[in-house]
């Protein structure tokens, strides 16, 4: 990125702070929306968030969320402290999930969070060390408009 | 027809819902989010409208009678989400709103915008 971002700002969650869960993506949605985004980018980067949140409401002690805003496009760079994901390739198959019946109670579960985060991304990247934490590393670009 | 109860912003009751997604789980919503559609769920909780929010939908309706808590019914007057509430079971709240003409997106017409990347 050449240009200097249009904003910047590093959102804090803790874990199993249920009652929160998905504040952050809100917030997040309301300042994207000062700027020149369309709505579908804002809408796919507060759906990334969403889920990001809520994988480190339910799996991690607690994580970070830091966005930076550039004119041409969104980042994320989304860590945690906790338990770590044993198997990557695995938490990235759509269904596979390893929520507990309280979370499940809660409507979570469905093992969709990281194929949706990847789905929204343009450029997703992720790494885990178990015992330690995880990290995301995602980019949103405004879709390219076909001219005829 | 769903004999519902409005819970949420009264005020907003003339908005058009462009299509209808039923689910119970959070991130179901999120994988089909449908921009000024209505949600059906038996989900009643916080965190339900937050994703509403983030999914650009406008309003859910909750059914077999499950009173959201006051802070949910709170949250969604604060986010302009209208919520409703019903007794009928979430598939006679949606056979309702089929055969008045309310229809779903089909699967193909998700994410046609979303370049896929190899890890």
């Amino acid at each position: 990125m050449s240009s200097e971002p249009l904003y910047e700002e590093v959102f804090t969650i803790e874990g199993k702070d249920y009652l929160q869960g998905g504040a952050v993506s809100i917030v997040i949605k309301k300042i994207l929306e000062k700027f020149d985004y369309s709505p579908e980018t804002v809408r796919r980067t507060a759906i990334i968030v969403y889920e990001a949140e809520m994988n480190i409401t339910l799996y991690a002690d607690r994580g970070q969320i830091k966005l930076m805003a550039f004119k041409e496009e969104i980042q994320l760079l989304i860590e945690d402290e906790g338990q770590g994901i044993m198997d990557i390739d695995m938490a990235l198959q759509d269904g596979f999930s390893t929520a507990t019946a309280e979370m499940r109670e809660m409507g979570f579960g469905a093992g969709m969070g990281l194929p949706n985060i990847r789905r929204n991304s343009n450029q997703f990247s992720i790494s885990s060390t178990v015992g330690t934490g995880t990290t995301l590393s995602i980019t949103v670009q405004p879709k390219v408009e076909e001219h005829s | 027809m769903l004999e519902a109860k409005v819970l949420s912003r009264p005020d907003n009751l003339e908005i058009e819902i462009e299509s209808v997604l039923a689910c119970d789980l959070m991130s179901d919503l999120l994988a089909h989010p449908k921009p000024g559609g209505l949600l059906i769920t038996g989900l009643s909780n916080i965190q339900m409208v937050r994703a509403l929010v983030a999914a650009d939908m406008n309003a859910a309706v909750v059914v077999r009678g499950k009173l959201p808590e006051d802070r949910v019914i709170q949250m969604a007057d604060e986010t302009g989400i209208i919520l409703l509430d019903t007794r009928m079971s979430l598939f006679e709240a949606c056979g309702q709103l089929y055969a008045h003409g309310l229809r779903g997106v089909p699967p193909e017409e998700h994410f046609s915008h979303v370049v896929r990347t190899p890890l």
